[in-house]
């Protein structure tokens, strides 16, 4: 045991991740925590800020994102264009809002649809061990055998580029992270006494499973989900930028800065904008997991 | 010993053959033929479309060509390019050359750079130059590395002229592509190296050493930094995956003539050959890294060696 505990080199003394969890006994108690962190306060209000101006665009700005007026191509922001206009004369701050609006579709249900998938393959492979975690768990690595946004590429050679095929790829580029984290949460709780106890007076594998592993095993891959938002949103833009996710006119961080490449040199502030745009929403995110990350593993914290 | 990297090793076979089969399948099974997209709308005859299929095999069944295509391959043979009609392998190599030219530039800023500002953090602990490091850190994992490209042109190319904007030439070319690739790896490595220099830093042999009355500078760097590199490499190792797959938004950004914007140019145009073998050549790099990485871990850690021994 004792040479098992240092050849991994965590000295014993100190609680890892779920022990913490569990100190902070409530979720309330996690959540006052995660306010007073400053990184994890930062991220929430810019991110809360971005939902915001996604949901109601109309705070900012009154112009459609799809209206072109070729009177007025390229124009620096001003007064009544506060973050000047593309190329085809089209306001760009409300590009800039309906482009937040698409991200947070495309990442969210990225997010979802792979969050799922890997939790439910990591709770079969986690709770029936055996040939099914072999081989359940062998495909994921075949999955982890491409790297970043290559998966998702890959997903999109054979799929071809659009929304819906965006989503896919980004959800199949995130089963194995959610696959791998739940197996490992699971393979903790199922060896747990009330699981033993209600195994012991003859409850069904689901029963155990729905009554049991999943209302502990959720919480690590919940909050992991957080986490996935920030590379979700830059795979999905990439993807966009190499011409292999959402084409224009469609309003897409990614696809707006491939398009605005060729202008930098007359209207530098199109390549600016979208840039800052994609930046400061994934820096939110970014943020809040550092926080996280700070509330609930102290070794690290600052 | 011998028996860890053996068993390593016969773990990553059927992880390839696993990749070799879902790319092979994915590219087949999915509607939009190559032959079509080839001869374009212009040319509507059937036969010409059939006696083309025909001879690059694809009017054979799936699984023939499975085997065919998983046989050549094991013997380097990748197929033709349905674009150029040039061997696959040929080209293949030509483009990973430039790659990996670009990836080494790039993991040579992303390991020093990473380490560095590891080392700063962790020795100056809640300082302006701890903060300092996470905010690059935050800044290298937050700016999209296609955006990063496109601003460091704008300000060394087009406004300074002191770089060149992209394409190949001498190592003037490789400095921006190679900063852009790094900053994703630079911030996770710093972030590691921090972490993992803070255990360190308050063990006692490193007080022992501060009480001989040695420099900072010589504990830091003889006795902190080799005790805590391990999980550097293990990192390292990792984020240079992630570099070759960042190599495929570098060398769009840069027109970089590497194997990352082959890859992509093959996939609009639907050249299966070169998805294939691109993605299949990609994954063994990666594999192999990572195997690399284990075997180095566990030859560097002799802790590890007493549990095998068990």
């Amino acid at each position: 045991m004792t040479a098992r505990v240092k050849a991994s080199g965590q000295p014993t003394a100190r609680p890892g991740l779920g022990a913490r969890l569990a100190e902070a006994t409530t979720g309330r108690q996690a959540l006052g925590r995660l306010l007073h962190n400053r990184m994890a306060l930062l991220g929430l209000i810019i991110i809360v800020v971005y939902v915001v101006l996604a949901a109601f665009p109309s705070i900012l700005t009154q112009h459609d994102p799809n209206v072109q007026n070729l009177a007025r191509t390229l124009e620096p922001p001003s007064a009544e264009y506060r973050l000047g206009t593309d190329e085809f004369g089209r306001d760009v701050l409300s590009r800039v809002l309906h482009g937040a609006r698409l991200s947070f579709t495309i990442a969210g249900l990225a997010v979802i649809l792979g969050g799922l998938s890997g939790f439910a393959i990591g709770l079969l492979a986690g709770y029936f061990g055996g040939a099914v975690d072999t081989v359940l768990m062998r495909l994921m690595d075949v999955l982890l055998a491409m790297p970043g946004i290559l998966l998702a590429i890959a997903v999109i050679a054979a799929l071809g580029a659009g929304i819906g095929n965006v989503i896919i790829a980004i959800g199949i580029y995130n089963i194995p992270q959610f696959a791998r984290l739940t197996r490992s949460t699971v393979l903790g709780v199922k060896t747990q006494d009330f699981v033993l106890a209600s195994r012991s007076i003859g409850s069904s594998a689901p029963e155990i499973l729905v009554r049991h592993i999943i209302p502990n095993a959720w919480g690590a891959p919940f909050v992991f989900a957080m986490l996935r938002f920030s590379t979700a949103i830059l795979t999905a833009s990439g993807l966009s930028f190499l011409g292999l996710g959402v084409s224009p006119p469609t309003p897409e961080w990614g696809a707006m800065l491939a398009a605005s490449r060729g202008y930098m040199r007359l209207a530098p502030h199109l390549v600016l904008a979208y840039g800052l745009a994609i930046s400061t929403l994934v820096l939110g995110f970014n943020a809040l997991g550092e926080g996280l990350r700070d509330v609930f593993d102290p070794r690290t914290a600052r | 010993m011998l028996r860890v990297i053996l068993s390593r090793l016969l773990q990553a076979i059927p992880v390839l053959f696993g990749v070799s089969l879902i790319v092979f399948l994915l590219l087949r099974l999915v509607p939009g033929d190559p032959v079509s997209t080839f001869y374009g709308f212009d040319v509507g005859r059937v036969e010409d479309l059939q006696a083309m299929r025909h001879q690059l095999g694809l009017d054979r069944p799936m699984l023939v060509q499975y085997v065919d295509f998983l046989a050549d391959a094991i013997q380097g043979d990748m197929g033709t390019s349905i674009k150029t009609r040039r061997p696959v392998a040929t080209e293949l190599v030509r483009y990973l050359t430039n790659t990996a030219q670009l990836a080494v530039a790039g993991m040579i800023f992303a390991v020093v750079g990473g380490i560095l500002l590891g080392l700063i953090a962790a020795a100056r602990r809640n300082s302006i130059w701890d903060n300092l490091s996470l905010a690059i850190s935050l800044a290298g994992i937050s700016l999209p590395i296609f955006w990063l490209g496109l601003m460091l042109v704008w300000i060394f190319a087009v406004q300074l002229s002191l770089l060149p904007s992209g394409g190949r030439g001498d190592w003037h070319n490789l400095i921006l592509p190679a900063i852009t690739l790094a900053a994703p790896s630079v911030a996770v490595i710093a972030r590691v190296t921090r972490a993992s220099l803070m255990e360190v830093i308050n063990q006692d042999f490193v007080r022992t050493a501060y009480s001989k009355g040695l420099s900072e500078a010589f504990v830091l760097l003889r006795h902190v930094l080799p005790n805590g590199l391990l999980p550097v490499i293990t990192v390292t190792g990792i984020q240079f995956g992630y570099l070759l797959a960042g190599t495929v938004l570098t060398e769009t950004v840069f027109a970089w003539p590497g194997l990352g914007r082959y890859l992509v140019d093959a996939i609009k145009f639907r050249d299966y050959p070169v998805v294939q073998g691109g993605v299949l050549v990609i994954a063994l790099i990666f594999v192999t890294i990572n195997l690399v990485v284990d075997v180095l871990y566990f030859l560097i850690d002799p802790r590890l060696h007493s549990e095998a021994a068990k």
